[in-house]
């Protein structure tokens, strides 16, 4: 458990380290172990390649430093030569003459040159010879020319004589009083070319020689020597200070590298020496610390660069599956509807194993749902089918090919009397229809084979059918042919149309009924063809211009259609040539068309134009008596914008008069006195409005429209009030033939009336209710209702006087002209109180079952 | 323009529901420097009035609610003797003249000469003054007389009825003398220099 639990973290760890930093991490911890194995080698291989390339090069310069060392002696050598037979020397000789016996002690200079010596040669080699000499032909010293502190050693003489008898080479080096001297010897001869002896040279071997001899060798840390082979010990060094002189060479060993040469040169020499080259072991290391090091550093640059390359490589793939990775998500919750959202940062590779891992996952639960979801979609199917078949109130049988019967439904074994059992693989031609139908029967079976494609059309036909009992009755039926697994089957729906055609008898004997009637009958179907119409109806179908089974005018069709949707009874009125008709429009929904009941209603009509006409007269009258009692109240409500005029004014005068007012100010009241002016005139205007006789007009109102209309024009009084407005308007428009112009201002003067009421109670709660419907005696009615101050008990009486108000700028006119318009109409007005709670006034007017022209249209 | 240098503190309120009205008139008679406050109802006006203010009352006869009749009716119940000018329109006669029984000082009809207007709230407003005036003497009297003492009333009564010093020891029961100084007693308590001023004050009291 904890063990999977670590490697979960170790997981979730890795998951939020990107890719390219992972890399680097690896990479570098690759190359600390890469580097920790390889260095030693490495550095052990350099240092070999190094030592092979030193001891080379060691040996090089060893006998590099011999070939100078000899040159450099040659070139003693060759000074000697000059010296001996130089033309001083030959003159300085020619009067001499060295006796043999002569046992002198030979002559020494020392400050001063000899004769038979020019300086000149002697300044030009760069260390000066410690000794000059000249000998007789027995090697005798004669003279002696000491250049140095160095005196003669006593060895010269001995070693003279030795070498000039064996007339052996020279120039060798020997070693005289401990001291090494290069020895060189050349014959001289005087003017008379006779041989007189000769000139030796004695070069003191010592650092200074030493070091002049390697003077032109680059490197300062080599070191030369020369070694008496025979007892290993330095004779002379190029640097005395550290390699003192006698140290045996090989305890050297350590602390220098050095290489031992002999001389071939001076190999007669009475000394047999060596010629060695040192260096020391702390410069040859220090060189080999800084090659390596230099090696090294060459190494980590490379390895740097080769790991830098290493991580671009692996920002560049991570990128890359970012970016695939972006783009199949995107695909899957597009194409495959899988939201599965990719995380920002984090290890690119695990992150895609993960993705890919659930993704996979999400696949498989979709495929699954899928699948599940059409499984149950196939059973729901089934059962659907089954019970359809089990539910269907026709009986359902399944044939074969042979006609034999496969399937029975339940409604079938109820109407034919046969159980399902018995049925089975039974014929059904045989088993259920009658003999004379058989035939048509077997054809509609070969008819609905013969069809292209048998899976769509359905064949009807009526047939007879018979029962167990034996008892025929009439059926439809229709046949399905349906094709299973190469098997034709015939799905046959056999109906029951016995009920249908007695109810068809029924219907047809009863339509005889309205021909009889004095009265117009008709129908008239969806389209607006008449149907039917009975021979009272004749006046009715010569004023629509057209005759049965014909399409009525389009006026009426729309009606009729109006009608069926409403699902309304709707009452019209014509005027034909025979008379006046009320015409009833039933509608027969479910059928689709409309009966009409015609009504002779000429006699009425004329009865009411009558009455209407001496009514007009009445009102007329009515009004002109009310004229004088009006005069007074108009005066009344004139007085108040008048008054107000002449206040105005007086007090303008009165302040231009005394010269104080401040011109805003003066003008402002003028503003009054012209806006009081202007409200004087719309009260004259009213009165001339209410005098004027006017022709009484009377068209087909929807009171509902014009309630509304009316509420849009106290809007402004209504938002400055703050009162809310509801309607409770009735569904359908609410018909009365009326004057649109009067009514409108009966309404409009109650909701004034109301406003006032609600501007006297508090503001929070104003609310005015206007409701429109049809009443059950058939008055259409509008209502006014507030939650206003009210009406006192005692006011309610009069309110519709002439002159009663209880305002004061209303002149009590208002309600009562509103009730001599409602009573013009047919109607009244009535109002009722709770003082303290609001009014309800209500105008009730007669309601026309007539739809008009102009509201069809 | 004098009168309103003699009462400063005195306003005329105009009452009336027509909006026009009210800024006509508060226009017209703030054009001779008087204060006008105006109010849209009865109501609003009672709200905003206290007894203490002077002044006179515009009053329009016909308003909703409480109506110009019942708000004269108010003042006269609760004792407010502010001066009051009905304003009537055409044909209110008989309501100004029952105005005018109620106690109204003057009636205008609308419309109105100024003159005649303005002249009517000079008089209202001399009147509340005078009012105003008789008011404090009555309460300084008030408060003189009830330093008297019972026996002090009785003399002071009969002195101003014009009885005699003797008359009134009769009546009383006591010396002459004790009268004269009872008398003189009320005097010094009423400030009265002399019995004519007395007599003066005393009718005033007694209004």
């Amino acid at each position: 458990m904890s063990h999977h639990s670590r490697r979960e973290f170790l997981r979730q760890l890795l998951r939020r380290v990107p890719m390219p930093v992972l890399a680097a991490l690896f990479g570098l911890l690759t190359g600390a172990a890469v580097w920790i194995v390889i260095d030693p080698i490495q550095t052990r291989a350099i240092g070999n390649i190094f030592d092979e390339e030193l001891s080379g090069q060691l040996e090089t310069r060893a006998s590099e430093s011999l070939a100078r060392f000899d040159s450099f002696t040659q070139s003693y050598v060759n000074t000697t030569r000059l010296l001996a037979h130089h033309r001083r020397m030959a003159d300085y000789l020619e009067p001499v003459f060295w006796f043999s016996n002569d046992n002198d002690a030979p002559l020494l200079y020392r400050e001063e040159a000899p004769v038979w010596l020019p300086e000149d040669a002697i300044k030009g080699l760069p260390v000066k010879p410690s000794l000059a000499l000249l000998a007789d032909l027995d090697g005798k010293i004669r003279e002696v020319y000491q250049l140095g502190d160095k005196p003669l050693p006593k060895e010269t003489a001995a070693e003279l004589q030795h070498a000039l008898a064996s007339a052996r080479q020279q120039a060798y080096i020997t070693r005289l009083d401990g001291g090494l001297y290069v020895l060189i010897s050349e014959r001289v001869e005087d003017a008379s070319y006779n041989q007189m002896g000769s000139l030796v040279l004695l070069v003191s071997i010592d650092e200074t020689f030493l070091n002049a001899s390697q003077q032109r060798a680059s490197t300062s840390q080599t070191t030369v020597a020369l070694v008496d082979s025979e007892s290993q010990t330095i004779l002379a060094s190029s640097r005395n200070t550290d390699l003192l002189d006698g140290a045996n060479i090989n305890a050297l060993e350590s602390d220098y590298v050095i290489t031992a040469q002999s001389f071939f040169e001076y190999g007669n020499a009475p000394l047999n020496l060596l010629f060695a080259t040192l260096i020391s072991r702390d410069v040859i290391d220090a060189t080999r610390q800084s090659i390596i090091a230099v090696e090294r550093r060459h190494r980590l640059t490379g390895a740097a660069i080769v790991g830098l390359i290493f991580v671009l490589l692996f920002i560049l793939i991570s990128s890359r599956i970012n970016r695939l990775l972006k783009r199949v998500a995107k695909f899957s919750s597009r194409a495959l509807h899988i939201e599965h959202p990719t995380p920002r940062g984090g290890n690119q590779l695990l992150i895609m194993e993960d993705w890919i891992r659930s993704f996979t996952q999400a696949v498989m639960k979709a495929r699954e749902e899928m699948r599940a979801r059409y499984t149950a979609e196939i059973q729901e199917r089934e059962a659907l089918k089954t019970a359809v078949l089990d539910a269907s109130l026709d009986p359902i049988v399944t044939i074969d090919q042979a006609g034999r019967i496969v399937d029975f439904n339940p409604t079938a074994e109820k109407i034919f009397g046969y159980s399902r059992e018995e049925v089975l693989h039974q014929a059904l031609e045989e088993l259920i229809f009658d003999k004379g139908s058989r035939e048509a029967f077997n054809s509609l079976l070969y008819d609905c084979l013969g069809e292209q494609a048998p899976e769509s059309p359905t064949v009807l036909r009526t047939l007879s059918a018979r029962r167990k009992d034996g008892k025929l009755f009439p059926v439809e039926v229709a046949i399905k042919p349906v094709m299973l697994e190469n098997k034709l089957f015939f799905t046959t729906y056999i109906r029951d149309i016995s009920e249908r055609k007695r109810q068809a008898q029924e219907i047809s004997s009863l339509a005889a009924f309205p021909g009889e009637s004095p009265l117009p009958v008709l129908r008239i179907n969806q389209p607006g063809v008449v149907i039917y119409a009975n021979k009272a109806s004749d006046a009715l179908l010569e004023y629509w211009g057209c005759r049965r089974m014909q399409t009525v005018p389009i006026y009426w069709k729309r009606l009729v259609e109006q009608t069926l949707e409403t699902g309304h009874s709707t009452e019209v009125e014509v005027e034909t040539s025979a008379g006046v008709f009320s015409l009833l429009l039933a509608p027969v929904a479910n059928l689709a068309y409309v009966n009409v009941y015609g009504r002779d209603i000429t006699a009425i009509r004329q009865a009411e134009e009558e009455a209407r006409h001496r009514q007009n007269e009445l009102i007329h009258v009515s009004r002109l008596s009310t004229m004088g009692e009006m005069a007074t109240g108009i005066a009344h409500e004139l007085n108040q914008p008048l008054s107000a005029i002449v206040n105005f004014a007086n007090g303008c005068a009165r302040r231009i008069r005394l010269g104080m007012g401040e011109k805003e100010e003066l003008i402002k009241a003028m503003e009054q006195i012209s806006l009081q002016a202007e409200r004087a005139g719309e009260i004259i205007k009213r009165l001339r409005g209410m005098v004027t006789r006017q022709q009484p007009v009377r068209e087909h109102t929807d009171l509902n429209t014009l309630v509304k209309d009316a509420c849009t024009l106290i809007a402004h009084d209504r938002q400055k009030l703050k009162i809310a407005i509801e309607l409770q308007l009735s569904r359908q428009p609410v018909i009365a033939r009326i004057d649109p112009v009067q009514i409108e201002q009966v309404i409009l003067n109650l909701l004034r009336n109301s406003l006032d009421a609600l501007g006297e109670r508090r503001e929070k709660g104003r609310r005015l209710l206007l409701e429109t419907g049809l009443s059950a005696r058939g008055m259409a009615y509008i209502r006014v209702q507030d939650n206003g101050i009210g009406i006192a008990m005692e006011d309610l009486k009069h309110l519709f006087d002439p002159f009663f108000s209880t305002k004061k700028t209303g002149m009590g006119m208002g309600l009562s002209i509103s009730k001599t318009i409602v009573a013009e109409h047919n109607g009244r007005i009535m109002a009722d109180s709770l003082p303290g709670k609001g009014t309800v006034f209500t105008i009730e007017l007669p309601a026309s079952s007539v739809i008009a022209e102009s509201i069809a249209s | 323009m004098n009168d309103s240098q003699a009462q400063p503190q005195s306003t005329v309120f105009v009452v009336d529901d027509d909006e026009a009205m009210r800024s006509s008139l508060q226009w017209l008679i703030e054009s001779v420097g008087l204060a006008v406050e105006c109010y849209a109802s009865a109501e609003a006006f009672l709200d905003a009035y206290y007894p203490g203010r002077s002044g006179c009352l515009l009053l329009d006869v016909r308003m909703p609610g409480m109506g110009g009749l019942e708000l004269q009716e108010y003042l006269q119940r609760h004792e407010i003797h502010i001066p009051v000018i009905i304003i009537t329109g055409h044909g209110d006669v008989p309501m100004s003249v029952r105005a005018m029984k109620e106690g109204a000082i003057d009636f205008i009809e609308k419309p109105f000469n100024d003159e005649l207007l303005l002249d009517a709230i000079r008089n209202a407003l001399s009147v509340d003054e005078q009012q105003r005036w008789e008011q404090s003497q009555r309460a300084e009297l008030a408060s003189r007389l009830s330093l008297l003492t019972p026996r002090e009333h009785e003399v002071m009564e009969m002195v101003t009825d014009g009885k005699s010093n003797k008359e009134i020891a009769n009546a009383l029961g006591v010396s002459a003398k004790t009268v004269e100084a009872h008398r003189a007693k009320v005097m010094d308590k009423m400030q009265a220099g002399s019995l004519a001023e007395l007599v003066r004050m005393s009718m005033l009291a007694s209004q």
